[in-house]
């Protein structure tokens, strides 16, 4: 019995080998085809992608600092997603985060000693994702109101938000009249670990480590899981579903936030209009490519993160447009929506 | 003559017909006949494979082998030519959009006619003239009971200009016995106009009463064929449908009842003025005054669609009150939560499990934990060899035949969902278990075992509100009955002192028939 | 005349989100939620101008326009319908794919200058005070956006193939037990939607704005799905959350005339606003409409 369960599944895991290699061999192949018609060699340009980004010690920091934010916005999706909602506004509770932890920077902590001072701008950037996604939440719970939906609409307006106060507001004053914020204090600006990288991967990862914990494990998770998947029977058995999915929310915000922050403090050191711009899409989108596990997820999200830093190879080797990157990460997309999950039971 | 020499060629006839869904063999060597002019019942228990061989008639399966005749000829039969040469089914689960009024949804199924809609209007009025079937055109399919979305589902079979064979699933499970006898008239009619009437029942005695042609199915396979002419032996079908063994053993359960004491048993639940409230809000029961004592089932009888949905939803707190008070073992309920009154020892068994109990995606052992045992914990986690334990050594869970606890809902059957989910209601001892059609979709031993266990928490002081659309099931285990009917509760009645036809009085006429 | 301004561009701006409107309502009446909008509309606002740069007739650029989008959206109908991949992270795929290709190809149009649609008065109506101007002076895609409402509305609710659309998003079974191919249908009224969602794309840069900017279609898409809940799945219904968008889009332009001293960008967000209110507002007496199929899709999307 147990060797014919141990067949079935190793036969199973052959065959979705296959699919995943298929559904990586055709987006490259099709993009191929697509740079050929542009006039570009496919092969010269791929060489280019994987040399200029794990072939030098800089290249493969630039990526593991992108995957940061990636991690933590899928993870978050995950998280929210077991609670039975589609969070498509880790793009605005992204935004919100890096906008609460940025302002926080200039206004609270500008003088903190470093270890006070991050942690304050952790928080704010926690209360601004929380914000944000609680908003979506609460137009669900109290108004029924698709989160999908309110969530895409809310990052539009994250966005706005962020131009206003990088036009008006939190604008640098010596900035030559560019959108930004002044830079963060030096104290509060993460310290780089190894070669460019700082802590904000690490975090990210024991955050999507927890959230499969959490999700797989406890009794919370069990709770979760019964609500996504049908909150009629969770209802049935005396879950309040509103207050759970509140909650899961509040903390996929408030992860998303973090992201933010940690992008503010680690990266890019002050506010911009275009500050993890897509990050919360393709945080998304790789939480989906990982059918919302989140340790599949750590994977999908680097990948995203390979994708996002030889999206610059293009521009610069190729003569490319940055939209480039983005077709090529639509087509991977679409090659594995296409593929399905194929291992439902 | 002309009408004659229709009768004797078959509309329908099939050839060793055999489906099989994986391992599972559905049907078996299916030959048999439909003739014009001709009731023609099928007989069989739940899973028998009855749904299917009419499902493989009107193509909608494709069978693994074996051959259908159309007037004669071999046909690769598709739903969209079951209907171009005739051929109706009325579904179990009506074929009705509820979005759609009467006139969008037979418009729908004319799928050929160039009628404009005031035409068809006109018609629709004609044949439910000609049959005495009343229906509204005009009228939302979602305002309508399930009684008249069948009204519904045979005009538009009748509708068809082509019409000649009409196949009806389960026809009468959901009419009450008055509109059911109405059916029967219909079906007679029908005949005489010259249809191939097949009817796809587990009910004899209507079958009894008004077939020309009974074939038995058991397990897939024919087991009898009987014609009027030569008369019909109830005892025979009776054994060809349910196999030797069972059909001798008599069902009968009310010797346990004459212990019932209703003076001397204390209460365990009460409620005092209750409301019911619909999803449209209107108050569908009104004022509900109730005791339910230890050891008592109370059994609710009365039209489906008529509230009990709701007034199980209201004592369990899913759905809010029109006002009153809820009272359970001495305490007051009335605002409490979901998970207090679960906790209190409340237990509810929804009329659709599927959808109201279970997560598909997830094993039967982990939903013994929701909303059923007490959860252990370990840590932050869940002590699931604990359940493991406890379910292993619960002989509810053995007795109702309750598949491997490793299992996804998803994967399986109504039937043993319906298992599962009893057995977790009832593995925590509740002191009320509000059950809603606890028997639906199982076979007539495991019915038995359900009625068993229902009788053995009785035995164990705990109460059970059942509420039933068969009205033996009632009479059989019920302690006492009540009745909904125009928006209020009659009752109760013992049911030792009055009988069905009472009861469906009631039912039908609510207060004009009660005392 | 601030009123009149508003309402000439409530209209103006808002017939492109009313063509998305109505492309979603077919998409979802047949159960299909196509968040792919975005993707449609923006790569109809390009195919628009390029086809209309390249021919010199706009309404080539239409077609164009229409043939680009009903791509987008028959690749949302594959993979949804055939492939049964999950609606709303294949919609969010291909507006990010829609938005990728439009950017690349139309690097070279920022600058183009092509003839598009331009206003025609129509004689004696245009002058009637207030509305005359708003109603009655604009181009030919919105003039036909007037007539394609009702005529949607009269499709799908009043002819035999509408029902078969709407009764394939309600109850697939039973369609198809009518001799109805659900999957064609599905087919048909995704690629249908894209299509006229791509025209609303169409009449954004080559009627309304006569530009071409990358991400021009900002978010009109995935407002136009929020809509379709306004509008209670009918095109009847349409016109009250398309106007509203373009109406705060009018607003904020007006307003920024003025000189009123807000900054732009507090403007901008009003559209967005004042969509999550109306849904919020009619969040609040509406009688549940949505397709049954379509709420299958929403109701196990997670997970």
């Amino acid at each position: 019995m147990q060797t014919k369960l141990q067949s079935i599944k190793s036969g199973g895991m052959l065959t979705g080998v296959l699919k995943w290699a298929g559904a990586i061999a055709v987006p490259i192949a099709v993009f191929a085809v697509f740079l050929l018609c542009q006039g570009v060699n496919p092969i010269e340009t791929y060489a280019n992608m994987i040399t200029s980004t794990f072939g030098n010690s800089y290249g493969r920091g630039e990526v593991i600092i992108k995957s940061a934010p990636f991690i933590l916005i899928a993870a978050a999706t995950c998280l929210s997603s077991k609670a039975g909602l589609v969070n498509v506004g880790g793009e605005g509770q992204f935004a919100l985060g890096a906008l609460f932890s940025t302002a926080a920077a200039m206004f609270l902590v500008k003088d903190a000693p470093a270890v006070i001072g991050i942690a304050v701008m952790a928080l704010a950037g926690i209360a601004g994702g929380m914000i944000w996604g609680g908003i979506a939440v609460g137009l669900k719970v109290k108004a029924n109101m698709n989160e999908t939906i309110t969530t895409v609409i809310l990052n539009y307006i994250a966005y706005e938000l962020v131009s206003f106060m990088v036009y008006g507001p939190l604008k640098d004053p010596d900035s030559f009249n560019w959108p930004q914020t002044p830079e963060i204090s030096e104290q509060l600006q993460l310290p780089s670990i190894v070669s460019g990288v700082n802590a904000g991967i690490i975090i990210a990862v024991i955050f999507a480590v927890a959230v499969w914990y959490v999700t797989k494990k406890t009794r919370w998770g069990y709770k979760l899981k019964v609500i996504g998947s049908n909150p009629l029977a969770a209802v049935h058995a005396g879950y309040n579903v509103g207050k759970t999915q509140v909650i899961a929310m509040l903390i996929s915000g408030g992860m998303s936030g973090l992201a933010g922050m940690l992008e503010i403090a680690g990266v890019e050191m002050r506010l911009r209009q275009t500050t993890g711009s897509n990050y919360g899409y393709l945080g998304f989108l790789a939480a989906w490519m990982a059918w919302n596990n989140p340790l599949a997820a750590i994977i999908t999200a680097f990948i995203m993160g390979f994708l996002f830093i030889s999206g610059n190879v293009l521009e610069m080797s190729s003569g490319l447009p940055s939209s480039t990157v983005r077709i090529l990460m639509s087509i991977v997309l679409l090659a594995i929506l296409w593929k399905g999950k194929g291992d439902k039971k | 003559m002309i009408e004659r020499e229709i009768s004797k060629v078959s509309v329908m006839k099939t050839e060793n017909l055999t489906i099989k869904f994986g391992d599972f063999t559905a049907n078996k060597d299916i030959s048999i006949k439909f003739k014009a002019g001709e009731i023609h019942a099928v007989v069989g228990e739940n899973g028998a494979g009855k749904s299917t061989l009419m499902k493989m008639l009107y193509g909608v399966y494709k069978p693994t082998s074996g051959k259908i005749y159309l007037d004669g000829c071999v046909r690769d039969i598709t739903p969209s030519l079951a209907i171009n040469s005739g051929i109706c089914m009325v579904f179990q689960d009506f074929r009705l959009i509820p979005a759609f009024t009467v006139l969008e949804n037979i418009s729908l199924a004319m799928a050929e006619s160039k009628e404009k809609r005031s035409e068809l209007k006109k018609r629709i009025i004609e044949v439910s003239n000609k049959y005495n079937i009343p229906v509204d055109p005009d009228m939302y399919v979602w305002e309508m009971d399930l009684g008249q979305r069948q009204r519904v589902e045979i005009l538009k079979g009748l509708m068809m200009p082509t019409s000649r064979m009409l196949i009806f699933d389960e026809p009468t499970s959901v009419l009450t016995q008055k509109e059911a006898e109405a059916f029967i008239e219909l079906l007679k009619q029908l005949r005489e106009d010259k249809y191939a009437i097949v009817l796809i029942t587990h009910k004899l005695n209507e079958v009894i009463s008004c077939a020309d042609v009974i074939t038995v199915l058991r397990r897939g396979e024919i087991t009898d064929c009987m014609r009027k002419e030569d008369g019909f032996d109830k005892k025979r079908l009776i054994a060809k449908m349910m196999g030797e063994e069972t059909a001798e053993k008599e069902v009968k359960y009310s010797e346990a009842h004459s212990e019932f004491n209703e003076e001397k048993a204390e209460t365990n639940f009460s409620c005092e003025n209750l409301s019911v409230i619909d999803d449209y809000g209107r108050k569908i029961i009104k004022n509900i005054n109730l005791e339910i004592k230890k050891g008592e089932i109370l059994g609710v009888a009365g039209i489906s669609g008529r509230g009990q949905r709701e007034l199980l939803e209201t004592i369990f707190g899913i759905r809010k009150s029109g006002g009153g008070t809820i009272t359970l073992d001495g305490k007051d309920i009335t605002n409490a939560s979901v998970a207090k009154r679960l906790e209190a020892g409340m237990s509810l068994i929804s009329e659709d499990p599927k959808r109201d109990n279970v997560a598909g995606g997830m094993t039967i052992e982990e939903h013994m934990i929701l909303g059923g045992i007490e959860v252990p914990q370990k840590g932050l986690g869940i002590d699931w060899e604990s359940v493991h334990k406890t379910v292993e050594a619960s002989p509810v869970v053995k007795r109702l035949g309750v598949p491997e606890l490793d299992r996804t809902m998803a994967t399986l059957s109504g039937g043993n969902i319906q298992r599962a989910v009893l057995a977790r209601a009832i593995i925590k001892n509740p002191k009320l278990l509000l059950a809603s059609y606890p028997s639906r979709g199982l076979d007539v031993g495991t019915v038995q075992m359900v009625h068993e266990t229902l009788l053995e928490m009785r035995g164990k002081g705990e109460s059970v509100l059942l509420i039933s659309e068969d009205l033996d099931e009632l009479f059989n285990i019920s302690d006492r009955i009540i009745v909904i009917a125009d928006n209020r509760i009659y009752g109760k009645y013992n049911p030792r002192e009055t009988d069905s036809m009472r009861i469906g009085e009631i039912m039908l006429g609510g207060g004009k028939n009660a005392d | 005349m601030m009123i009149e301004t508003l309402l000439s561009g409530a209209i103006g701006s808002g017939t492109s989100v009313l063509y998305a409107i109505n492309g979603e309502i077919f998409s979802e009446r047949v159960g299909v939620i196509n968040l792919g909008m975005e993707g449609c509309m923006i790569v109809g606002a390009l195919a628009a101008y390029a086809g209309a740069y390249a021919a010199g007739n706009p309404w080539i650029g239409v077609l164009c326009a229409m043939a680009a989008g009903g791509v987008i959206a028959a690749m949302h109908a594959y993979l949804v319908i055939s492939r049964k991949s999950n609606q709303l992270a294949t919609g969010l795929t291909l507006m990010f794919f829609g938005l990728g290709i439009a950017a690349f190809f139309g690097r070279n149009y920022v600058s183009a200058s092509v003839t598009g649609f331009q206003k025609i008065p129509v004689p004696l109506l245009s002058s009637i005070p207030i509305i005359g101007n708003a109603l009655f002076n604009q181009d030919a895609l919105t003039y036909l956006s007037y007539f394609l409402t009702p005529a949607l509305w009269l499709l799908l609710f009043r002819t035999k193939f509408g029902m078969r659309l709407r009764g394939t998003g309600e109850d697939e079974n039973v369609v198809y037990a009518y001799g109805v191919n659900p999957t064609v249908m599905r087919y048909i009224g995704v690629i249908a939607g894209g299509m006229l969602s791509a025209v609303g794309g169409a009449q954004l840069s080559i009627a309304y704005t006569h530009t071409w900017i990358e991400g021009m279609t900002s978010g009109r898409g995935v407002v136009a799905v929020a809509l379709v809940v306004l509008a209670g799945w009918s095109p009847s219904k349409a016109l009250i959350g398309a106007y509203i968008f373009g109406g705060a889009q009018a607003l904020q332009t007006i307003l920024q005339q003025q000189g009123v001293n807000i900054s732009p960008f507090l403007l901008l967000m009003l559209p967005y606003v004042f969509t999550l209110v109306a849904l919020f507002v009619a969040s609040r007496r509406q009688k549940q409409s949505m397709p049954a199929e379509l709420k299958k899709v929403i109701e196990s999307s997670s997970g």
